[in-house]
C-alpha cells in the first residue's frame, strides 16, 4: 500500500503534463501504449522517458474521461494490442491544455529569462 | 467466486495489454541487436512491477473500494464456513428476530399506519360523533353516523368537495345453486367520485343511479376485482348480468379498480351497490347507525373549518328532530352510559377505519415492544459472540495490523460477517415474516368483530424499508462495536505475548453491561408474558354460566317470508322436528343471538311489587328463545318451568328471568308467578308472568358480572326474521349438515351465515389476551433462551480463560466447591444488576399492560415471584456446565500446559 503511494505521487507530479503527451502524440492517428510511449520519447530527442507506471494509469484515466477510446488490433508484426485513439472530447482538451501550456511556459520563460551567465571562477 | 464477470474480463484486458507491451519491447530490443533473453530482462526490469503498475491502472476506473469490499466479503464467508455453528446460531437467532419484528410491524402497519388506497388520501376527513355524558365525554368517538345526519349535511355543507356514506348491507343473492348472503357494501352515489376511485370494466356507478327503486333494468351493481377474478374467472362478458337479490334485481354495471376494497380495513364487500336499495326507514332513518361517513376536503380547507361548519348544522337539526335519538354505549363489563350531548367532529380519514383498530391497538403495540426487546437481546447475544469471536483472533488481527493493515480495513472485514449474517437473516426473516404474519392475521381475525374481516397479510413496500432499517441496525448494534474494539489492539504487544490472558480485562468490561442487559430485557419480556398467561389462564376458567362445548350456532335469513308470519311458526317447526331427529344431533332450539357475538337487544322492564314499591329497569337485555334452549345450553332451570310449545301468540304473555334479574325486580322474594311490564310506547307489553328463574350467564364478554336477562318465547315475540338455531350435538359437522339438510329441503330461498360454535365464541371472545399471551411467552422463551446460551456462551469462555488461576487455586489446596462458586460468583455478578434493570423495566410495563390484564393485579407477587425463578433457574442452568468445567480442571496438567 505504501509502495502504491509512491507510485500515485508520481503521477500527480506528471498529470497534467502526460496527459497532455498522450493525446498529443495521438493526434495523427491511432497508437498502442507502448507506440505512445517510443513516440514521445523518440520526438523529446530521448529526453522524457514516459514509465509504464504511469503510463497505463493515465491511459486508463483518459479513457475514463471519455478523451480517448480503445480497440483491439493486430500490429505490423502480427501482436495482438491495445490500440487508443484521441475523441473529440479528447481534441477540445488538448487544444485548452494546449493554450494552458503555452501561457504557462511564456510566464516561466519571462520570469526565467533575464538570468546573467555566471562568469566562470566566479 | 466470480462477483462480477466484466469486472475480471477487464483485469485479463489489462494483463494481455501490459502484456503486449511487454513483447513489443523486447521485439524492438531485439531488432535493436540485443541477445534475447538479455532483452527480455533488460524489458521487465524496465517496466518493473507489472503487478502493481496493474493496481494503480485499475484504480483508475473507480472501482478500488469494491474490490476491497469483495475481498472483504470473500474473506468473511471463508471465515463463516470454517465455524459452521456460529454462523448457524447467528442466522437463526435473526431470522427469529428480523423475523417477528417485522411480521409484527407488518399487522401494526396494515391496521393501523396504512393509507387508504385512494386518490390523495391526506384531503379525506371522516365524521364522527363525539358522545359527551355527565362524566367527560366517552373513550373514542364513534365511526358510525345515521343516514339521516348524512343526508341533513350533505345538503347544508359547502367545505368539503364530495361526501361519501358507506354500509355495510348484507345481501342475500339467489342462484341457481341456493340462496346464499353475499358480503356487499351500500354506498351514497358520490361516494366512488369522491374517493378518485375508477372502474377496472365498465363504469361505476354516480349519484343518478343512487335513487330508490334503482334503474329500469335493477339497481347498478360494481363488482369487487377480487370476487370479479377469483369467483367469477375473470369473464369480461359479465358486464350487463343480471343478479337476483329475491325481492330487487340489480346489475352489473362495472368492476372496481384493484387495490381498493373497503374504507374499513379488513373488510371486503364482494359487491357495492348504491345506498338506496336499502329501505327507506334504514337509508334516511335517524335511528339507524350504521354509516361511516367520508368527505374530501376542498383546497385550502383544514378538518377544523369542516367540523366548525358541520357541528353547527348537526346541533340545529338534533333540535328539530321529533324523537330524539338516544346515544347509549355499552363497554366490555357490559356498563351502560347514557350520552346527553353529541357532537360531530371531523377527523383526519386517510387511514379509513377499522373496529380492529380499537381492539387490537394496545395488544399490537405491546407485543411490537416485545419483539423490539427480543431483537434488542439478540443484538446484544450477537454482540457477545461477535467480541469474543475477535478475541479469539487476536493474534491474527495483530498480525495484519503489524503488516500495515489500517486500523478501518480491520473494522470493515469483522464488520463483513456480521452483514453477511444480517442479510441471511434478514432473508430468512422475511419468509418466517411471511409465514407467521398469516398466522398473526388469522389469530386477529378470530376476534368477533372481526366478523369476516380478512386482512392483508403481504409484506408491502415500507414494512420492507422497515425490516432493512432494523438489519441495519442489527449491523449497527451487533457488529460494528466488537469490531471497533477488536481492531483497539497494539501489535506488537499482542504478538509478544501471545496469550489469550491479555485481553481479560477489557473482555469482562464487555460482557459487564451486555449480559446482565439480556437479562433485564429477558426478565421484562417473562413478566408481561406471565401476566398474561395467568389472564388467559383466569378467563379460561371463568364459568360462563353455560355450557362451554358441544353446541352450534348457525343465522337463518327469513327476511323474504317476513310478510307471512303465520307460516313462519309451523315452518320453523317443522325445520326443528327435521333437524332434531337428524343422525347426531342431540336436541335443537332457537334464539335470536348467541352470547359474545355482539348483538344485543335491549327493552325497558317493570315490576310492580306488591308493596307498591316500582323496579324499573332501563334497558335490561333480552333475548327470545324457544323451548329447550336452556336444556342445550346448560342453564341451570332454578324454578318453575321452562317455555313448552303451548307458549305462543294468542296464550298469556310468559316469561323467564335469569336469577340477577329476579333478584333486582323482585328482592327477597319468589319471582315465579309475579308480573312485570316491558317496552314502552306502542310496544309496551303489560302483564307478562314470570314462569321461571334461570341461572346467570356472562353474555357481552367473559370479563364483568353476568347482566340481568328477560328470556321471552320465541314463538310469541313479534316475528324475528333472522333466529339462530341452536345445536346440541356430538359433532359439530353434524350439526352443520342437519341443519343445511333441513333448509334445503323445506325452505331452499332462506340462506345460512356461516356457523359458529360455542367455543368459537368463547375463544373469540379473548382473542386480543391470547394473542398477547402466546406471542409474549414465545418471545420470552426466545429471549431467556438467548439469554442462557449468552451467558453459558461467556462462562464457559470465562473458565477455560481462567484455567491456569484455577490450576493454582487448587493446587493451593482450593476445594472444587470453592471453584463453583468461583464461577457462580462470576455469573451472579452478571445476574443482579441484570434483575434490577429488568424489575424497573417490569414495572413501567405492568402499567401498560394493565388494560388487558384479568383478575391479575399489575404487581401481582405470584407473578412476580414465579418470573424471577424463571430467570434464576435459567441463569442457574447457564452457570452449572462451565462451574463443572472449571471444576474438573486437574491442577497438574493444568499448570504444565503453560
Amino acid at each position: 500500500m505504501t509502495k502504491a503511494d509512491i507510485y500515485r505521487n508520481r503521477i500527480e507530479l506528471l498529470q497534467g503534463t502526460l496527459d497532455m503527451l498522450i493525446l498529443q502524440s495521438l493526434r495523427w492517428g491511432t497508437m498502442h501504449g507502448y507506440g505512445i510511449a517510443q513516440d514521445i520519447r523518440s520526438r523529446s530527442g530521448e529526453v522524457l522517458q514516459v514509465e509504464t507506471g504511469s503510463l497505463y494509469p493515465a491511459l486508463h484515466r483518459l479513457e475514463h474521461q471519455k478523451w480517448v477510446k480503445s480497440e483491439w488490433k493486430l500490429t505490423e508484426s502480427n501482436q495482438r494490442a491495445k490500440f487508443y485513439q484521441i475523441t473529440a472530447l479528447g481534441k477540445q482538451q488538448l487544444v485548452a491544455d494546449h493554450d494552458r501550456w503555452q501561457t504557462m511556459v511564456r510566464a516561466i520563460t519571462s520570469v526565467m529569462a533575464p538570468i546573467p551567465t555566471p562568469k566562470e571562477g566566479a | 467466486m466470480n462477483f462480477l464477470p466484466s469486472f475480471d474480463r477487464r483485469k485479463s484486458e489489462l494483463q494481455q495489454e501490459l502484456d503486449a507491451h511487454i513483447q513489443m519491447a523486447i521485439a524492438d530490443r531485439i531488432a535493436g541487436g540485443e541477445d534475447p533473453q538479455e532483452a527480455r530482462a533488460a524489458a521487465l526490469r524496465e517496466m518493473g512491477n507489472a503487478l502493481l503498475i496493474a493496481d494503480v491502472t485499475r484504480s483508475q476506473w473507480g472501482w478500488t473500494a469494491f474490490e476491497r469490499l469483495i475481498q472483504d466479503l470473500r474473506y468473511a464467508v471463508r471465515q463463516l464456513i470454517k465455524t459452521p455453528g456460529y454462523t448457524v446460531t447467528a442466522i437463526l437467532t435473526l431470522t427469529l428476530a428480523i423475523g417477528a419484528n417485522t411480521a409484527i410491524f407488518n399487522m401494526l402497519y396494515g391496521i393501523m399506519l396504512r393509507s387508504l388506497p385512494v386518490e390523495h388520501p391526506e384531503q379525506i376527513v371522516q365524521l364522527k360523533l363525539e358522545m359527551k355524558g355527565p362524566s367527560g365525554s366517552a373513550g373514542d368517538p364513534s365511526d358510525y353516523v345515521s343516514g339521516k345526519t348524512y343526508d341533513v349535511l350533505q345538503q347544508h355543507q359547502t367545505v368539503l368537495s364530495g361526501m361519501c356514506g358507506w354500509s355495510n348491507w348484507p345481501l342475500n343473492i339467489h342462484e341457481a345453486s341456493g340462496t346464499h348472503p353475499i358480503p356487499t357494501a351500500a354506498l351514497t352515489g358520490d361516494c366512488f367520485r369522491t374517493l378518485g376511485l375508477h372502474a377496472a370494466l365498465g363504469r361505476l356507478f354516480d349519484e343518478r343511479d343512487d335513487k330508490h327503486g334503482g334503474g329500469s333494468e335493477g339497481y347498478a351493481v360494481v363488482l369487487g376485482y377480487n370476487y370479479w377474478r377469483t369467483q367469477l374467472g375473470a369473464d369480461p362478458a359479465i358486464l350487463g348480468r343480471i343478479l337476483d337479490f329475491q325481492d330487487k334485481k340489480g346489475i352489473i354495471v362495472g368492476v372496481l379498480q384493484p387495490g381498493f376494497e373497503s374504507v374499513t380495513v379488513g373488510d371486503r364487500p364482494s359487491l357495492y351497490v348504491p345506498s338506496e336499495i336499502a329501505p327507506p326507514e334504514d337509508r334516511h332513518a335517524s335511528g339507524a347507525v350504521n354509516r361511516i361517513v367520508l368527505g374530501r376536503l376542498k383546497p385550502h380547507v383544514t378538518p377544523a373549518q369542516v367540523q366548525a361548519q358541520f357541528d353547527p348544522i348537526f346541533q340545529a337539526w338534533q333540535k328539530t328532530e321529533e324523537h330524539k335519538t338516544q346515544f347509549i354505549v355499552f363497554d366490555e363489563n357490559g356498563k351502560r352510559t347514557n350520552f346527553s350531548e353529541v357532537h360531530l367532529i371531523a377527523a383526519p380519514g386517510r387511514t379509513g377505519t377499522s373496529y380492529l383498530r380499537e381492539q387490537f391497538s394496545r395488544p399490537l403495540y405491546i407485543i411490537e415492544a416485545l419483539v423490539a426487546l427480543c431483537l434488542l437481546v439478540a443484538c446484544a447475544y450477537l454482540a457477545t459472540l461477535a467480541g469474543t469471536r475477535a478475541l479469539v483472533r487476536r493474534r491474527e488481527i495483530a498480525v495484519r495490523m503489524a503488516l500495515g493493515a489500517s486500523r478501518m480495513r480491520i473494522i470493515s472485514q469483522l464488520t463483513c460477517e456480521n452483514l453477511l449474517v444480517s442479510i441471511a437473516g434478514a432473508a430468512l426473516g422475511l419468509v418466517f415474516a411471511w409465514a407467521g404474519g398469516r398466522l398473526l392475521a388469522y389469530m386477529i381475525t378470530l376476534s368477533p368483530w372481526a366478523n369476516g374481516a380478512a386482512l392483508n397479510a403481504a409484506l408491502g413496500g415500507p414494512v420492507l424499508l422497515f425490516s432493512i432499517a432494523i438489519t441495519g441496525l442489527t449491523v449497527l448494534l451487533s457488529g460494528i462495536g466488537p469490531a471497533w474494539r477488536a481492531s483497539h489492539l497494539d501489535p506488537i504487544c499482542e504478538i509478544k505475548e501471545g496469550d489469550l490472558l491479555s485481553g481479560s480485562r477489557r473482555h469482562r468490561r464487555l460482557s459487564a453491561w451486555l449480559v446482565p442487559l439480556q437479562i433485564g430485557i429477558s426478565l421484562i419480556v417473562v413478566f408481561v408474558a406471565a401476566l398474561m398467561g395467568s389472564t388467559v389462564y383466569r378467563l379460561l376458567s371463568v364459568n360462563p354460566g353455560f355450557r362451554t362445548s358441544g353446541v352450534t350456532f348457525v343465522r337463518a335469513d327469513f327476511s323474504q317470508r317476513e310478510h307471512a308470519s303465520h307460516s313462519q311458526v309451523s315452518l320453523s317447526r317443522s325445520l326443528l322436528e327435521r333437524i332434531g331427529h337428524a343422525p347426531g344431533v342431540q336436541n335443537v332450539s332457537i334464539a335470536q343471538a348467541h352470547q359474545f357475538s355482539g348483538a344485543m337487544y335491549m327493552r325497558s322492564a317493570t315490576a310492580t311489587l306488591p308493596s307498591g314499591e316500582v323496579r324499573k329497569g332501563d334497558m335490561v337485555l333480552n333475548l327470545t328463545v324457544a323451548p329447550a334452549y336452556f336444556d342445550i345450553m346448560g342453564i341451570p332451570l332454578l324454578a318453575g318451568r321452562d317455555f313448552t310449545p303451548g307458549d305462543k301468540e294468542g296464550a298469556p304473555d310468559v316469561c323467564i328471568l335469569s336469577r340477577s334479574a329476579a333478584q333486582f325486580f323482585f328482592p327477597g322474594q319468589n319471582a315465579v308467578g309475579q308480573f312485570i311490564d316491558m317496552g314502552m310506547g306502542r310496544k309496551k307489553q303489560s302483564h307478562i308472568q314470570v314462569i321461571g328463574t334461570v341461572g346467570d350467564t356472562l353474555y357481552i364478554g367473559l370479563r364483568g358480572n353476568a347482566p340481568q336477562l328477560i328470556y321471552q318465547p320465541y314463538f310469541a315475540a313479534p316475528w324475528n326474521p333472522m333466529p339462530e338455531f341452536v345445536v346440541r350435538s356430538s359433532d359439530t359437522a353434524a350439526a352443520i349438515a342437519a341443519v343445511r339438510s333441513a333448509v334445503r329441503d323445506l325452505a331452499p330461498d332462506v340462506s345460512l351465515d356461516e356457523p359458529v360454535t360455542i367455543s368459537q365464541g368463547i375463544q373469540a371472545s379473548m382473542a386480543s389476551e391470547r394473542l398477547v399471551a402466546l406471542l409474549s411467552g414465545f418471545f420470552a422463551v426466545l429471549t431467556l433462551t438467548l439469554t442462557a446460551i449468552g451467558m453459558y456462551g461467556l462462562l464457559n469462555y470465562s473458565a477455560v480463560r481462567r484455567r491456569k488461576e484455577i490450576g493454582v487455586r487448587m493446587a493451593l489446596g482450593a476445594s472444587r466447591r470453592g471453584v463453583v462458586h468461583l464461577i457462580l460468583r462470576e455469573g451472579l455478578w452478571m445476574v443482579v444488576p441484570g434483575l434490577v434493570i429488568g424489575a424497573a423495566g417490569s414495572w413501567g410495563a405492568a402499567r401498560y399492560v394493565d388494560s388487558l390484564l384479568y383478575e391479575v393485579k399489575p404487581l401481582e407477587p405470584s407473578v412476580c415471584v414465579l418470573s424471577l425463578v424463571v430467570l434464576c433457574a435459567a441463569a442457574l442452568l447457564a452457570c452449572m456446565a462451565p462451574a463443572r468445567r472449571a471444576a474438573s480442571v486437574q491442577p497438574m496438567e493444568a499448570l504444565r500446559l503453560e
